[in-house]
């Protein structure tokens, strides 16, 4: 188990039901109607899919008062592990609800009882296929369009991910073919690449997801690449924070740069080498990807000791997600003619998550709709946007999903797809 | 499940399967509530409801309580579940979680809102700016409900213009402990109008709210109207990332003016002045400790910084006095508020320097519960109101008093908590904060425990009014003979209205339970379940 639970049993202990976990930052809520933060508790209402509820859940099961039931495996997976609680009571109280979170879920696997079946069937084929859909991981690359040529030795390295090497695969052609556009050379890993392993740490399968980052590390280091481009959110977030988590270090010393695809496109942009000249004539508003988001701040490796007060010693970097990358995408978005870029209520550390993250989709892919469900009515209403952009293959997946079974007309586009419009490419 | 299955099965016809559970990890999730004095004492003595079932409409409220009677089981309201009193403390209650019951509406042109239990002040206030009005977000933090925090006497900073929340009650739709259900107000009337507060009759909003709010005592109050005031909420601009939010003031319209002083009675002496002119939409003085642990960065930093300068904040006295102006009938009467407050600082004294544009605490409290930041716990030693002349005198004994129990309370600076001027300074509103770890030593919440019925007992001999009665507060059994036997007349009242017993018990009537003081609890033995 990767979390220590004592160190965060004061944060159990001590939550005090103010219930800011459940709401936008009430500076930032703006209406009745979208109000709450946390998808998992909006849902299913009860107490027992909130951080504060779960805080009273992780204590019994670390005092062996309560037994596993299929019950209390849902109310341990349904969430999205989206880091809104962790923003919010950071905030406030200074508590850090996600880590608690994880370690319930790392319990859970430790005491045999978890994950989910579903997520048991996603890790069996990471295990055999190193790919999350079981497929062969040596047609990985196969996604690459004939006029892209990646280079043999770069300084940067795309980390192309499952989603967009297997299924999505105008996502990952549409990065290659924007970075090319900026004259960036870069490698991929090809049959190296594995998954990331992002789901596997989110569903307590710590040491199964050590053997991805161990491998991916390597692998990135045998590459001699100095920055990793990550087109999706939670390859980015796994390289530049689970990564250095489970390896028991910080970011910084990782030895090479991550960077999310937006954010090296925006510094492209603003060193002249991104013109966007091709009209892209819509009404679109943007999704903040938790992992891009609010839960992209550094790791910062710390050992120590949890004193009175709940004073960390040494002092322990908090991360409340204030430095999320939340402004390259807006950036990029505002510098496309034509594009009509409108805010949603819930924005960039108060974004509503889509649905899809922490294993939700796999297993509870009832909360995964209906999250997204959520979030679309809240474009059509607080925006009237005909597309819903965002920054990851999975909300853009999951949005098409939600889409599809509510008969919608909105549209939506991973932020890759609409800049390749905006550059004149036809595709 | 430890109800009988007849009585669950009961309730799951009114609700549906899916708004009721008895399952362990939900029940265990509505153990333990928020904060507040009993909190230490909960820890480990709480007990799980047998069930937790989320009504959705008023008759299914009074359906619950119905079958709540004809079972004999005892139930808790739960709003936002922020206080410790809607833990259960007796074997095999209901909790109803009200949650579902959003209803909010607002009557702009009567210038209302009338909520369901399960809204919370920072949606009302959402709703309400953008239409050029406003409530008060109180000083417990806008995620409490507006309905629970009414009924809970409802204190915050811009009571010096709006008056407390109990005063702002209109109409009313209350579910009693036995499941009829009384309008009060124009309600009584008209089901639909919830315009007026006072209605045919005696006015039952007193027994409604006791002396202190009856914390689910006395059944359910499934919709109220609250009264609502002018505001130029369109003009604030929300702005920042967690946790810098906040709202860009427009300097024409809102500022904030602080103004320091050498001592507190000087302090206290401008505010007397400054609400002399009835200017302003707050008033107060502001603690020092909340200035450093609302900006500190992590509770290392502030523990550091604090105790760092400490010494030179008792060196220097310095006290801080801030008003809030607010243009309500537009700019010209900005201009004016500010030009009376100039004037009167320029004739009482004080150092005064122009606030930040920038507010995150008082018009949508966003970061009230950074109390519980320094120490975990935080509770209200003093809830006092009166004259500021005998607020002042109570919060510097009280002061002497939590320098006697620091630590294990952490250190504070000069009046440690708040002074605000209520209903345009015809009310002083002295609220004295502590802050602790209740959970590291046991014995810090023995000390902080003797050093809250010390407080209750200075309370009395300095003829001074103990706020939070019957709630989290001043043990009833020590102030209850001071002030006519009002917890028994409470609880004679109680009877009435539950018969069975069952609303919430034993409220109104908890007391240091948990922890032994060396009191006598005897005569409270016979209210005991």
């Amino acid at each position: 188990m990767l979390i220590d639970f004592e160190t965060y049993k004061w944060d159990a202990q001590n939550c005090i039901r103010c219930t800011n976990c459940k709401w936008v930052d009430f500076i930032w809520m703006a209406s009745l109607r979208f109000s709450k933060l946390c998808p998992s508790n909006a849902k299913y209402l009860f107490d027992s899919y909130a951080a504060n509820g779960r805080y009273d859940i992780a204590l019994a099961m670390a005092e062996n008062r309560i037994e596993y039931s299929p019950k209390l495996l849902e109310e341990i997976y349904a969430c999205t592990l989206g880091g809104a609680c962790d923003v919010k009571c950071l905030r406030n109280v200074g508590l850090e609800p996600s880590q608690v979170l994880e370690w319930m879920r790392q319990k859970a696997v430790d005491d045999g009882q978890g994950p989910m079946p579903e997520h048991k069937a996603v890790a069996d084929k990471i295990s055999k296929n190193k790919n999350r859909y079981g497929l062969d991981n040596n047609s990985r690359a196969k996604w690459l369009p004939a006029d892209v040529k990646p280079a043999e030795k770069a300084d940067v390295l795309y980390f192309v991910g499952c989603n967009s090497s297997f299924k999505q695969k105008q996502l990952a052609q549409a990065t290659a073919k924007l970075l090319k556009a900026t004259g960036t050379e870069f490698m991929i890993l090809g049959e190296q690449e594995w998954c990331c392993g992002n789901q596997l740490y989110n569903t307590g399968l710590v040491d199964q997801a050590r053997e991805a980052a161990e491998h991916n590390l390597k692998a990135i280091k045998d590459s001699g690449a100095k920055t990793v481009i990550a087109s999706c959110a939670e390859c980015f977030q796994t390289l530049k924070v689970l990564y250095p988590k489970i390896m028991g270090k910080s970011t910084a010393d990782l030895g090479f740069e991550v960077l999310h695809f937006t954010e090296y496109m925006d510094q492209q942009l603003q060193a002249g080498k991104l013109k966007f000249n091709t009209p892209v004539n819509m009404r679109v508003t943007y999704q903040d990807p938790c992992r891009l988001g609010r839960m992209s701040e550094p790791w910062t490796h710390w050992e120590g000791k949890r004193g009175k007060y709940g004073i960390f010693d040494p002092p322990k970097p908090r991360r409340k997600g204030t430095n999320g990358a939340y402004e390259p995408a807006r950036n990029i978005l505002n510098a496309i003619p034509g594009l009509q870029v409108e805010e949603m209520e819930r924005r960039k550390d108060q974004a509503w998550c889509c649905g899809a993250g922490g294993g939700v989709k796999d297993a509870f892919n009832d909360l995964a709709l209906w999250s997204a469900q959520e979030r679309i009515e809240e474009a059509k209403e607080t925006t009237g946007a005909e597309a819903i952009i965002s920054a990851c293959p999975y909300c853009k997946e999951n949005f098409n999903d939600a889409i599809k079974a509510g008969k919608e007309k909105i549209q939506t586009y991973d932020i890759a797809e609409i800049m390749l419009q905006a550059i004149g490419s036809k595709k | 499940m430890s109800i009988l299955k007849e009585a669950y099965q009961a309730l799951e016809s009114i609700v549906g399967p899916e708004f009721i559970s008895d399952d362990p990890g939900v029940c265990e999730s509505y153990r333990k509530g928020g904060y507040g004095k009993n909190r230490p004492a909960l820890e480990g003595q709480a007990l799980k409801p047998a069930c937790v079932i989320l009504p959705g409409s008023t008759e299914e409220v009074r359906q619950i309580l119905k079958v709540c009677n004809q079972y004999k089981i005892a139930f808790i309201p739960i709003g936002c579940f922020g206080i410790t009193t809607q833990a259960p403390k007796v074997p095999d209650v209901v909790s109803i979680d009200l949650k579902r019951m959003d209803y909010l509406e607002i009557d702009e042109k009567n210038m209302y809102a009338t909520v369901g239990p399960g809204v919370i002040y920072a949606q009302l206030q959402a709703e309400c700016l953008k239409r050029g009005l406003a409530t008060e977000g109180p000083g417990c933090g806008v995620g409490a409900t507006v309905i629970g925090n009414h009924l809970n006497a409802g204190v915050g900073p811009l009571e010096y213009r709006m008056g407390w929340a109990q005063r702002r009650m209109l109409g009313v739709e209350w579910v009693l402990p036995d499941g009829d259900i009384v309008t009060l107000g124009s309600t009584s009337q008209d089901d639909e109008d919830y315009f007026w507060g006072e209605g045919l009759g005696p006015d039952l909003r007193g027994v409604l709210r006791g002396t202190f709010g009856w914390q689910g005592g006395l059944g359910i109050v499934t919709k109220m109207a609250t009264k609502l005031f002018p505001f130029p909420g369109q003009e604030l601009e929300r702005t920042g990332v967690s946790p810098e939010t906040g709202f860009n003031l427009p300097p024409h319209l809102i500022k904030w003016i602080n103004v320091f002083y050498p001592s507190i009675e000087e302090a206290a002496n401008a505010m007397f002045e400054l609400s002399k002119a009835q200017v302003g939409m707050a008033l107060m003085t502001a603690p020092f400790t909340w200035r450093y642990f609302s900006k500190a960065e992590s509770k290392e930093s502030f523990h550091q910084r604090w105790h760092q300068d400490l010494p030179k904040l008792e060196k220097d006295n310095p006290h801080m006095m801030r008003i809030m102006l607010v243009g309500l009938a537009g700019t010209r009467q900005m201009e004016y508020e500010e030009r009376v407050v100039r004037d009167v600082i320029g004739r009482v004294g004080g150092d005064l320097r122009e606030g930040r544009p920038f507010d995150e605490s008082w018009i949508n409290n966003a970061d009230a519960h950074r109390i519980m930041f320094p120490g975990g716990a935080e509770t209200s030693m003093k809830f006092h109101f009166d004259s500021l002349d005998a607020s002042m005198e109570l919060a510097k004994a009280a002061a002497e008093l939590k320098r006697k129990y620091t630590p294990p309370l952490i250190a504070d600076y000069g009046i440690p908590g708040w002074l605000q001027m209520g209903d345009f300074g015809h009310v002083a509103f002295c609220e004295i904060l502590v802050y602790f770890d209740p959970t590291t030593d046991p014995n810090d919440c023995y000390q902080h425990e003797v050093g809250f019925v010390e407080s209750t007992r200075q309370d009395l001999e300095l003829r001074a009014y103990c706020g939070l009665q019957g709630s989290y507060g001043p043990e009833p059994q020590i102030i209850g003979p001071a002030y006519g036997d009002y917890h028994l007349k409470e609880k004679e009242l109680q009877e009435v209205f539950d018969p069975n017993g069952i609303s919430n018990p034993p409220r109104p009537l908890d007391y240091a339970f948990g922890i032994d003081l060396d009191i006598d609890l005897s005569p409270m033995d016979k209210y005991k379940k």
